[in-house]
């Protein structure tokens, strides 16, 4: 009885990593080759959701204005990229902060200018659940899953199969001596950027028709990304993956077991994290 | 009896037409309710202008997650202030409408109320949304030496603690409190067969004041049940059906959940799909209680997706009371808008109207003068009428809980089967020491509902 519960949690809990996953993917490979932690990541979350929702509204197909929206905010993240991001490498963290944090703004305003500040829905997409071990487990949760495994297939594959993978490895790894054997930097800052927008966009759109979009519904869960990249180690996609399934599961099974105190969790991983391995599971030292 | 000189005094104060009359000395509470004195509404004449322009900070929350809840009280005050300027404004002065955004934020909030009376000049404050919000911004309103008047937070803490016992006279709440939330939502759940219940609450002082009232209440009136488990969810959550399978673990036949904006939607889409609703159903529909369910914004984004035959209320529903002065103001508010009026735009509209009149009776903007006026006052409002307690200067009035109806006349969902209970016996009274049912009250409340 009590062990098929816990098995069902466990199973939430890595559907709910997954979406972790996707959004603190994009986050943590961005850092990993341009070294700016980007606040906006969760604005592009909310553009996804938004963007899909639209899309959606036109053309009815969830699949068609899932990946069409994530490669628009890609383009987002690119423009944002060349015109003002570009502008602030190697200068002083605060920069950093500062214009990304407007950008989140900006583009918070931009979606209540356009869509106006009541949540918005399209219908459910993956409707009903199965029943496994007497309880029942959406199908939503199990499409989160799959989804987030391929992402981490498609990422591991990307980086060791392409030559794009091959310079992006050598930038991160060895960046002065990648840079004097003529790479071209640009060219990479503005692609990674534009592939970690793109997570971020897919992460809102799969997240759609599980919810809703609204105004600043990044701001949530960039925090969780947030938390998700410490633990598993700034810049590190291996890590990011194992932490965010950390991080579902201990919320998971901790609305099971100590229901009262399912919100501080997260955060008391990630003091745990920080006092015993300050530069995360896999991060460098 | 007491129920039947209210309604006499709500005839009599309905026949008076509409605006909003301001009556002194009502009874409230347990006690024989007795109308003193009623004014009449007269035409007030227009002398000396108090000030060019009498000036209203309204503080809410325009940013982040929740920001559809400043645009929703925006409506009712604006829609308030536009009809007085149109009519000729307060004995001659216009009113302005300054916004702020609290983002939410204590001391945020608190910066802006001063900013609003110092730099704007404003001469009342009215809005707030949270109960941690309104507790903070309650402290400085003594020192800035203005009237507030709150449109939307609930906690109980800020009547029963910083009005009544701290004595901080400035702040008056024209909104339902948390007695709704827990209290009148266990005189509904004590109607319905189910007795293991079960609550998925937002985890900050709302949740845990309305479960607790909840329980308390519900304990006492039905011996029988249990509450089986709990689930705690961070605002913002994005998954809940780790919480949701965790409580039906427990197998809960009822459900208690005070969830509300994104939250909402993002719970109902997700119980659907976990089952959660299957579990909690009897013959008359679900034994689902949701306070907050009837807010408009969730009426107008889950639509039919919000399963019929759920309770649900809200701090106000345009259906309810239905006069003359209510169905105008829904009427207003559709015109001017295109939406239906959500609980604290009313409650927005109703605080525009309210400071008119206090200045109209007083002739003044002294705000001693304005206490004496509000303090045991009833209030003719679109949520029908408010009497403010002079002890913890709550406006105490009913609202009804009622199931959802998709009925494809409206665009929204409507209410059915509504159920209430006249105010002060589901309030909690001065001194705040003993929970409801009142003991004396028991017999005859059950046989109400």
């Amino acid at each position: 009885m009590e062990t098929a519960a816990i098995a069902v949690q466990a199973m939430l809990g890595m559907s709910m990593g997954m979406l972790y996953w996707i959004v603190s993917s994009g986050l943590t490979f961005t850092f990993g080759v341009t070294r700016v932690l980007n606040f906006a990541h969760g604005a592009f979350y909310m553009f996804g959701a938004y963007f899909t929702l639209s899309i959606f509204e036109l053309t009815q197909n969830y699949i068609v204005s899932l990946l069409t929206a994530a490669a628009i905010v890609a383009l987002i993240g690119a423009v944002s990229e060349r015109v003002l991001i570009s502008r602030i490498y190697g200068l002083p963290v605060p920069f950093q902060l500062v214009l990304t944090f407007g950008l989140v703004l900006i583009f918070d305003d931009l979606v209540r200018i356009f869509w106006g500040t009541v949540p918005k829905m399209i219908p459910p997409q993956f409707v009903g659940s199965f029943n496994i071990f007497g309880r029942s487990l959406p199908i939503f949760a199990l499409y989160f899953i799959i989804t987030g495994i391929v992402i981490a297939l498609v990422i591991y594959l990307l980086l060791s199969k392409t030559d794009w993978g091959m310079e992006i490895r050598a930038l991160t790894t060895d960046r002065e001596t990648a840079m004097s054997s003529g790479l071209n930097p640009s060219f990479l800052y503005v692609t990674s950027f534009m592939f970690g927008s793109f997570l971020a966009g897919l992460g809102g759109g799969l997240y759609l028709p599980i919810s809703s979009a609204s105004p600043a519904m990044g701001e949530h869960i960039i925090i969780y990304a947030f938390i998700v990249t410490v633990i598993g180690g700034l810049g590190s996609i291996k890590g990011a993956f194992i932490s965010a399934l950390i991080i579902g599961m201990v919320e998971s099974l901790g609305a099971f077991f100590i229901p009262w105190m399912t919100i501080a969790l997260p955060y008391i991983a990630l003091a745990f994290v920080l006092i015993l391995r300050p530069e995360g599971i896999f991060g460098e030292k | 009896m007491a129920g039947m000189a209210r309604r006499e005094f709500l005839k009599y104060v309905a026949a008076l037409g509409a605006g909003l009359l301001i009556g002194g000395g009502i009874g409230y509470a347990l006690r024989k309710p007795e109308v003193q004195i009623i004014k009449e509404e007269k035409p007030t004449e227009v002398g000396e202008k108090l000030k060019e322009k009498i000036k209203i900070g309204h503080i809410a929350i325009f940013s982040g997650p929740l920001s559809t809840y400043g645009e929703l009280q925006r409506r009712g005050s604006l829609l308030a202030a536009e009809e007085i300027n149109k009519a000729g404004g307060i004995m001659g002065s216009k009113v302005e409408i300054v916004y702020r955004d609290s983002a939410g934020k204590p001391d945020e909030a608190v910066k802006q109320v001063r900013s609003l009376v110092e730099r704007e000049g404003c001469d009342f404050i009215i809005g707030i949304d949270s109960s941690g919000v309104v507790l903070a911004v309650a402290e400085v309103m003594p020192e800035v030496n203005k009237l507030l008047f709150v449109t939307h937070a609930a906690t109980h803490r800020l009547t029963e603690e910083s009005i009544y016992k701290k004595g901080i006279k400035e702040v008056f709440r024209i909104t339902v409190p948390v007695y709704q939330d827990g209290t009148l939502a266990a005189f509904i759940a004590a109607q319905l067969p189910a007795t293991r219940w079960a609550c998925v609450h937002p985890d900050y002082e709302y949740g845990y004041s309305s479960w607790e009232l909840f329980q308390k209440t519900l304990s006492k009136l039905r011996p029988d049940v249990e509450f089986v488990a709990e689930a705690w969810a961070r605002v913002g959550t994005t998954d809940f059906t780790p919480l949701i399978s965790s409580i039906m673990e427990k197998k809960p036949n009822g459900v208690h959940t005070v969830e509300w904006g994104v939250d909402l939607f993002t719970f109902v889409r997700q119980a659907r799909e976990s089952g959660l609703f299957n579990a909690v159903k009897y013959g008359g529909g679900y034994a689902w209680i949701n306070p907050m369910g009837y807010s408009i914004d969730a009426m107008e984004t889950l639509a039919t997706e919000y399963p019929e035959g759920c309770w649900v209320s809200g701090r106000y529903v345009w259906m309810y009371p239905d006069t003359e002065l209510n169905r105008k103001f829904v009427k207003a508010h559709i015109e001017r808008w295109g939406h239906y009026p959500a609980y604290s735009g009313e409650a927005s509209y109703t605080a525009v109207y309210l400071i008119k009149k206090i200045i109209e009776i007083t002739k003044s903007l002294d705000i001693d003068e304005h206490i004496k006026t509000l303090e045991n006052a009833a209030v003719y409002s679109p949520a029908g009428v408010r009497f403010i307690r002079k002890e913890d200067h709550q406006a105490v009035y009913e609202v009804p809980y009622g199931q959802i109806k998709h009925d494809p006349k409206y665009p929204i969902p409507v209410l059915t089967n509504l159920k209430t209970l006249p105010a002060q016996e589901y309030y909690r009274h001065p001194p705040f020491e003993e929970m409801p049912p009142y003991k004396d009250l028991y017999e005859k409340v059950l046989q109400k509902v």
